[in-house]
């Protein structure tokens, strides 16, 4: 008897295990009705300032020392924060808290509709730089880190191309849009021919999170039902249903995207790509993302749906660092973040580049 | 897989989710292609017009009655909520005036440990990187 055949279950033992799992997804189907929505951010943290909808949280530390130079998160403006510390374990901040950072983070909040005036202008140079100094007066250190997710990663690239003699220290972007040419379905559904962007911004002021929802689920118009048969197959394993319902809670939870900042994207980044093209202009300054000298990190995801790795790889070497890199990972846009691959290669990858740059 | 598969027999469960696995990639990949063609996206287009028309026709209508009823608008809790904001951005530049006057000679350097909040957990900011820390060991 070979090893393989020793070890591999008989018939008669797949059939009972199957039965077995059947009683269990009918038990903890009923279970799974019956409770509530996951509890997600649940790592300790301080609100150290509040603007508007904005607030800048202080993540409590866990180690007896910490490295000198403090992270800043940038999150994405139309998704809720919590996906970078979903729950203990599946959480980035607590895995960077644990290894000694000092994490900030700007959570944007949901913007009310006297926030639809908003520009990318008064992100990247009211915004962020006004949070940068809070960090700065709160740690009591010079210069800071900034982790940028997706459009956060590109609103921190703009910063950092605008604010080239600091305090930035180091720039790291997950799944950052560079090139909008690569953009694929994103970029065809909003060709200029067909969409009005204009009368969707002057009718709704800022964009309802319901529309980005379904535009992100028209992508993959299958997955949706093909996650409910997954579900089901998997109700008897406890740690995929609670996996799955943190990952769906997030999906579903998007926030609104304030309209004049999707009116600007969309017709000078998604049409016009002038981002790439060194062309676009903030309050009359040219973001010219060559003049980034600090130390910066691109990490991508290569099957990644919503920014595609087409439309991100080419940022490593438009910026003016020498030490620059990018590391690209099998799986999508949110498992980069918060998967297993995430668990497995990103997080200690981007510890490790953090904190040899972080004294 | 395949050899895997081979070697435990034929198991119709796990044949099952390969094909959900295959099906939904091969799916997705027509759908969303069919969905950003010319005819769709001007389908789209028309459908997302009437449905914007309709929805600010409705607040227009909306609007009259509550003026008639000498009840805020739509566009009155904008208005009042821009000034909100207006009055939050005019606190932010008093604060942040404060905050410089009191910083006085330590503007270059921003608020020092010391000065900040205590109540919270604050370690010292010492910690080596890795490569620090092994090379001081192998020492």
């Amino acid at each position: 008897m070979s090893a393989a055949e020793a070890t591999e279950p008989s018939l008669g033992d797949r059939v009972r295990q199957e039965v077995d799992r059947l009683l269990q997804r009918g038990v903890k189907g009923f279970a799974y009705l019956r409770s509530d929505a996951p509890d997600v951010g649940l790592s300790p943290k301080d609100s150290i300032y509040s603007r508007g909808t904005l607030s800048l949280y202080h993540y409590r530390p866990t180690t007896h020392d910490v490295y000198r130079v403090p992270v800043l998160l940038v999150m994405s403006l139309v998704s809720k924060p919590y996906i970078l510390d979903l729950a203990p374990g599946q959480s980035l901040i607590e895995f960077l808290v644990s290894r000694g950072h000092d994490v900030y983070m700007i959570d944007w909040g949901e913007p009310r509709p006297e926030d639809s005036g908003l520009r990318l202008e008064d992100y990247v140079l009211d915004f962020i730089p006004d949070c940068v100094e809070r960090v700065r007066a709160d740690s009591g250190e010079p210069d800071v880190s900034i982790v940028g997710y997706c459009m956060g990663g590109m609103l921190s690239l703009m910063y950092a191309a605008l604010h080239p003699n600091g305090p930035l220290a180091n720039l790291a972007c997950f799944t950052t849009p560079f090139n909008f040419d690569g953009m694929g379905l994103m970029k065809r559904w909003s060709d200029p021919k067909h969409f009005d962007v204009d009368r969707i911004v002057d009718t709704l002021g800022n964009v309802p999170p319901e529309l980005l929802v379904r535009s992100f689920e028209m992508m993959r118009p299958v997955s949706r039902i093909a996650q409910q048969i997954r579900l089901w197959d998997n109700m008897w394993s406890d740690e995929f249903v609670r996996s799955y319902r943190v990952f769906d809670r997030w999906a579903n939870d998007q926030i609104a995207f304030p309209g004049e900042c999707f009116r600007q994207t969309t017709k000078e980044l998604q049409w016009a790509n002038k981002l790439y093209k060194g062309e676009l202009t903030l309050a009359g300054r040219r973001v010219d993302v060559k003049r980034i000298e600090v130390p910066f990190v691109h990490v991508m995801a290569e099957h990644d749906h919503i920014v595609p790795y087409a439309a991100a790889r080419e940022l490593v070497d438009a910026v003016g660092s020498k030490d620059a890199q990018s590391i690209v990972l099998k799986g999508g846009h949110v498992s980069l973040v918060a998967g297993p691959n995430a668990v497995r290669r990103m997080w200690p990858a981007l510890d490790l580049w953090l904190a040899e740059r972080a004294t | 897989m395949a050899e895997r598969t081979a070697q435990r027999g034929w198991d119709p469960l796990q044949a099952l989710r390969e094909l959900l696995d295959r099906g939904e990639r091969s799916l997705n990949e027509v759908l969303a292609e069919r969905s950003a063609g010319d005819r769709r996206n001007e389908l789209r287009s028309l459908l997302s017009r009437i449905m914007l028309d309709a929805q600010r026709i409705n607040w227009r209508i909306w609007g009259r009655v509550f003026e008639t009823v000498n009840l805020p608008t739509r566009t009155d809790v904008i208005r009042i909520g821009k000034t909100l904001v207006q009055i939050e951005q005019l606190l932010t530049q008093l604060e942040n005036a404060q905050r410089e006057r009191a910083s006085g000679a330590e503007r270059e350097r921003p608020t020092t440990q010391a000065q900040v909040a205590t109540d919270r957990p604050r370690p010292a900011r010492t910690r080596r990187p890795p490569s620090a820390r092994a090379a001081e060991e192998a020492r």
